[in-house]
C-alpha cells in the first residue's frame, strides 16, 4: 500500500472514530440533562453538559477543513476501469461454448439434489428430538420428579422436580445444538447452490429467450405488462390527464372547503411537537 | 432464438465443463464489483495528467446541482431575520398576506424560524386530521401536482435536508455501500407512510376532542429540531420549560440521523423519508426527471452500479434524478426529460450518400446543433436572471418589508388589561363558581369583561390554550386542581383561541363541566389578521401555546410562562403571593 492510501486511511478511521463520539456524547449529554429532574432543560444545563463536548466539536470541524486539504493535496487516483463493455462480450463468448440443456440440466440437479440433503438431515434431526424428549418425559413420570400441589391448590416443586427439569433440558440441548448447526449448514450451502442454478438457468434463458409474440404461454398479468410497455406513450399520457383532473378537483374543492385558511393557520403557529416542545 | 439455432450457432464442445459456469460467474461478480468502486474514464491508462492547481479548485467548486440545492434551501428559508429574532413568519400585520399558503417542495418544518412555506408533511397531516370535519385535501391537491411536475426530482434537487444529509456525506470517512440489505431497508419508508403519516392523524382527528397529533411529525421528523428548535430555542427561553422526554427522544433520533448520513448516502431520504416515497409514485409519470431512451440502451447495468440510491433501474421509485447516470451510459441513452429541444442531434452517418449529399447533410447538421447549442444558452441565460431576481426579491420582502405582528408588552409588572371573554350560548355555557361576582360584567352583546384587578382580592391565572395543542390539554388538569385547593384565594380563567371554537367547548362540556376553572374564548384581534386578541396584548407570539400569566390581587403580572406548567409551578408561585 502506497504513503498516500495509508495516510487516507488513518485519516478516515479517525475521522469515523471522531465522529461517532462526537454523536455519542451529543446523545449522552442529553440523556443526562433529562434526567436532571422536574424542567430538566435550561440554560445553566445545557452550557454546562455541551460546554463538556465543545473542545471534541472543534476538533471534529477541524479534522474535516483539514480532509479537504488531504483531498487537494494528496488526490487518490480513482481505478480506471477501461473497457467493461468487451470484458461483458468476451464472457458472453465464454457462456456460448456451453451446451444450454446441460446448463439447465445441471441447474437442476443441483437443485433436487439440496433439496434430498435437507430432508435427510432434518429427519434425523426431528427423530433424535423426539426420541430425546420421550427419554425426558419418561425420566419425569417418575413419581419422585413430579411437582407437588399443596391443599391450598399451589403448586410445590420438589428438589427433584427441580433436577428432572434441569435433566430434561440437557437432554434436549444437544440434539437442539445439532438442529440449529443442520439449519445454518443447510440454509449456507443451499444459498450458495441456488444462487449457482439460478445464474445457470438465467444464462440459458439468455441464450435461449421464450419467443416474445408467443401470447399462449404468458400469464395475464404478463400479458398486462407488455401491453403497458407496448404503450409506454399512451398510457403515460392518459394517467397523466386523470391525474391533472384529480388534482384540479381536490384543489377546488380544497379552496372552497378552506383548506386555505386552515393551512395558514396551522402554518403560521409554531408546531411545538414538531420541534419537540411538548 | 430457437434451441436448434443455438446449437447449430454454438461450439457444443466436449470439452465444455459445467463447473467452469463457477468460475465464469465469478469473474462476472468480480467485475460487477469493480464497476462499483471504479470510475469509467475517458482518459487512457498511459497518460498520467498531474492536476493543475485550476483543475484542484473546480473539483471542489459545487457541481451544478448543488448549486441549485443551495438555491433552493436558501429560496424556501429566506427569512434569515427569524433567525435572529426567534420568530417564524406568520402573515404580515398590514395586509394579512403570508407565502405560507403554498407548501415548499421538499421537506421543510414550518416552525423554522426561516420557512416561508408551508411543510409539505405537516400540512398533509393536519388535514387527515381534520379530514372528518372540514374534508379539504388542498395541501394533498399541492404536494400531487408537485409530484406530476417533478416527481422524485425535488427530493434530488430541491430538497434542503436532503442538501443536508449530501453535505454530511462528504465528510471523508469510508461509506457503506448499498446492497441487497440496503435494498429491502429501503421498504421500511411504506410502514411508517402509513403508520405515522395517514393512521395516527386520521385516528386522532376522529376522537371527539379533535387533538391534532401530527404522526410523523411529532414522532419521527429530524427536520423540526434540527431547523425548529435549534432555531427558536437561543432567542426563546421560555421554551425551555417544554422540553421533556419527546425532545430527548427526537434530538437523539436526529443525532443518529445525521450520523448515520455522514457513512451511508441520504440515509433518511432511502429508508424513512415518507414525502419522498409519495412523490416517487409519481416519477414514472411525472413532466421531469431522467429518461432512458430504450432504442439506445444496450442494458449493460452501469447506470444502476453506479447509483448510491437503491434503484433497480433508472427512473422507477427510488431514482431522485440526480442525473449522475447520464455521464456514465456508454451510449448516451439516458437524459433529463423535456431537454430534447436543447441536446444537439447526433451525427449523421454519411456511409451511403455521395460526395455532394454527404457535405449538404454535415451542413443542415451543423446548423441544427448550433441552433440547439444557442437555444441551451439562452434557456440557461433566461432561468438564471430569475432565479437571480426571485431570490432578491424574496431576501428583500422577508427581511426588511414583512411587518410581523406584535403584542402590546406585557411583561413582569405591567398592570393587566380586562379580558374579554366570549359567552358561551346556553347549552354550552361553563362557569366556574367564580364567575358571577366581583370582576365580572357584561355589556350589551352578551360579551363577558373580566378585570383582575377588581377580582375580590383574589390572585387571577390566566392560561391561552387549544384543543389542537396536546401540551395544552396535558396540563389542563394541573390548572383545575390548583382552581378546586385555592377556591377561596385564586381565580382561573382558560382562555381558549378562537381557531376551532366548536372542538373547544365540546371538550370543555366532555371533561370539565364542574370544573372551578371559568372556560372561555379569545376574540379575534381588532386589528392584526390572523391572531388572537387577548393573547396578543399580552404578549404571546408566534401562536406559540400555551401560554399562563399570573396576576395578582391588583392586577399586576407577577408571573409569566411561554410553555406548558406543572402543578408544583404554579403551587409554589400561589403561595408565595399568599404568604408575602
Amino acid at each position: 500500500m502506497s504513503k498516500k492510501r495509508i495516510a487516507h486511511l488513518v485519516y478516515d478511521i479517525i475521522m469515523s472514530l471522531l465522529i461517532l463520539a462526537v454523536a455519542i456524547c451529543f446523545i449522552v449529554c442529553s440523556i443526562l440533562i433529562y434526567n436532571s429532574g422536574l424542567h430538566p432543560y435550561t440554560s445553566e444545563r445545557i452550557s454546562q453538559y455541551f460546554g463538556y463536548i465543545a473542545p471534541l466539536v472543534f476538533i471534529t470541524i477541524a479534522f474535516i477543513i483539514g480532509g479537504i486539504v488531504l483531498k487537494l493535496a494528496l488526490p487518490l487516483e480513482k481505478k480506471k476501469l477501461k473497457g467493461k463493455i468487451e470484458k461483458r462480450q468476451s464472457l458472453n463468448a465464454i457462456y456460448s461454448r456451453f451446451d444450454i440443456d446441460s446448463f439447465e440440466k445441471e441447474a437442476k440437479e443441483r437443485i433436487t439434489r439440496q433439496k434430498y440433503l435437507r430432508i435427510t438431515l432434518y429427519t434425523i434431526d426431528l427423530t433424535l428430538l423426539f426420541v430425546t424428549s420421550i427419554l425426558a418425559l419418561v425420566y419425569l413420570l417418575n413419581v419422585n420428579n413430579y411437582p407437588v400441589y399443596t391443599e391450598s391448590g399451589t403448586v410445590a416443586f420438589t428438589e427433584n422436580a427441580i433436577k428432572g427439569t434441569l435433566v430434561m433440558l440437557r437432554y434436549l440441548i444437544l440434539p437442539l445444538l445439532f438442529t440449529i448447526a443442520t439449519v445454518i449448514a443447510c440454509g449456507v450451502s443451499l444459498n450458495k447452490e441456488l444462487e449457482i442454478a439460478k445464474s445457470q438457468v438465467k444464462t440459458a434463458k439468455k441464450l435461449n429467450p421464450v419467443d416474445k409474440n408467443d401470447n399462449e404461454s404468458k400469464s395475464f398479468v404478463k400479458k398486462l405488462k407488455d401491453f403497458f410497455v407496448k404503450n409506454d406513450k399512451i398510457v403515460t399520457l392518459v394517467v397523466r390527464i386523470v391525474l391533472i383532473t384529480v388534482i384540479l378537483t381536490l384543489l377546488i374543492s380544497g379552496i372552497v372547503k378552506g383548506g386555505v385558511d386552515e393551512l395558514i393557520n396551522k402554518a403560521t403557529a409554531i408546531c411545538k411537537e414538531c420541534v419537540g416542545m411538548g | 432464438m430457437e434451441k436448434e439455432n443455438i446449437n447449430a450457432f454454438v461450439n457444443v464442445s466436449d470439452e465444455a465443463k459445467p463447473n467452469e459456469s463457477e468460475s465464469v460467474e465469478n469473474s462476472l461478480n468480480s467485475v460487477e464489483n469493480d464497476t462499483q468502486n471504479a470510475e469509467i474514464t475517458d482518459t487512457p491508462p498511459q497518460k498520467k495528467k498531474k492536476r493543475g492547481f485550476k483543475e484542484k479548485i473546480k473539483a471542489i467548486i459545487p457541481s451544478k446541482r448543488k448549486l441549485i440545492q443551495l438555491y433552493a434551501a436558501l429560496l424556501t428559508n429566506a427569512h434569515i431575520k427569524g433567525y435572529i429574532t426567534g420568530s417564524i413568519y406568520m402573515q404580515d400585520a398590514k395586509t394579512g398576506a403570508s407565502s405560507k399558503f403554498l407548501c415548499s417542495p421538499g421537506l421543510n418544518c414550518y416552525s423554522c424560524p426561516g420557512a416561508v412555506g408551508a411543510c409539505p408533511l405537516g400540512g398533509l397531516q393536519s388535514e387527515l386530521n381534520s379530514a372528518n370535519r372540514s374534508g379539504a385535501f388542498y395541501v394533498l391537491a399541492i404536494i400531487m401536482l408537485y409530484g406530476l411536475i417533478l416527481g422524485r426530482m425535488i427530493c434530488g434537487w430541491l430538497c434542503p435536508f436532503g442538501l443536508v444529509q449530501e453535505l454530511l456525506y462528504k465528510i471523508k470517512t469510508p461509506k457503506v455501500k448499498k446492497s441487497k440489505f440496503t435494498r429491502i431497508l429501503s421498504y421500511l419508508k411504506y410502514p411508517i407512510f402509513l403508520y405515522f403519516v395517514v393512521f395516527i392523524p386520521i385516528m386522532y382527528g376522529m376522537a371527539s376532542s379533535g387533538v391534532q397529533v401530527p404522526g410523523f411529525c411529532k414522532f419521527i421528523c429530524p427536520a423540526g429540531i434540527l431547523g425548529g428548535a435549534i432555531g427558536l430555542l437561543p432567542n426563546n427561553g421560555g421554551y425551555l420549560g417544554d422540553l421533556g422526554p419527546l425532545f430527548t427522544w427526537k434530538f437523539c433520533l436526529m443525532i443518529g440521523f445525521l450520523l448515520a448520513c455522514v457513512f451511508i448516502f441520504r440515509f433518511f431520504c432511502r429508508f424513512f423519508c415518507p414525502l419522498g416515497l409519495f412523490y416517487g409514485f409519481f416519477n414514472k409519470f411525472s413532466f421531469l426527471g431522467v429518461k432512458v431512451e430504450k432504442d439506445k440502451c444496450t442494458s449493460c447495468g452501469l447506470c444502476v452500479s453506479k447509483c448510491k440510491m437503491d434503484i433497480k433501474h433508472v427512473g422507477d421509485i427510488e431514482c431522485i434524478s440526480c442525473g449522475e447516470c447520464v455521464d456514465v451510459c456508454p451510449t448516451k441513452a439516458i437524459r433529463f426529460k423535456g431537454t430534447k429541444i436543447f441536446l444537439p442531434p447526433d451525427e449523421i452517418d454519411t456511409a451511403d450518400m455521395n460526395e455532394s449529399e454527404a457535405i449538404i447533410a454535415k451542413q443542415e447538421n451543423e446548423a441544427k446543433r448550433a441552433k440547439a447549442k444557442k437555444r441551451a444558452k439562452i434557456f440557461k441565460i433566461v432561468t438564471g436572471s430569475l432565479m437571480a431576481i426571485v431570490m432578491v426579491f424574496a431576501l428583500i420582502y422577508y427581511n426588511f418589508i414583512y411587518n410581523p405582528p406584535s403584542g402590546v408588552g406585557s411583561g413582569i409588572g405591567d398592570h393587566a388589561p380586562s379580558i374579554e371573554m366570549e359567552v358561551f350560548d346556553e347549552n354550552g355555557l361553563v362557569s366556574g363558581n367564580g364567575v358571577s361576582g366581583n370582576g365580572y360584567s357584561s355589556d350589551d352583546n352578551g360579551t363577558l369583561l373580566f378585570d383582575p384587578s377588581k377580582n375580590d382580592g383574589k390572585i387571577t391565572i390566566v392560561n391561552f390554550w387549544g384543543t389542537w395543542c396536546p401540551g395544552c390539554v396535558n396540563e389542563l388538569p394541573y390548572f383545575d386542581q390548583i382552581a378546586s385547593e385555592y377556591k377561596d384565594s385564586v381565580t382561573v380563567v382558560a382562555i381558549h383561541t378562537d381557531y376551532i371554537k366548536e372542538t373547544g367547548a365540546a371538550f370543555v362540556l366532555e371533561g370539565y363541566k364542574d370544573s372551578n376553572i371559568i372556560f372561555a374564548f379569545d376574540k379575534p384581534h381588532k386589528e392584526i389578521q390572523g391572531v388572537d386578541q387577548y393573547f396578543t396584548d399580552l404578549g404571546g407570539k408566534d401562536d406559540a401555546y400555551p401560554m399562563t400569566v399570573v396576576f395578582d390581587e391588583n392586577g399586576i403580572i407577577i408571573a409569566r410562562f411561554e410553555s406548558a406548567v406543572h402543578y408544583e409551578d404554579l403551587k409554589t408561585i400561589v403561595d408565595n403571593e399568599l404568604n408575602s
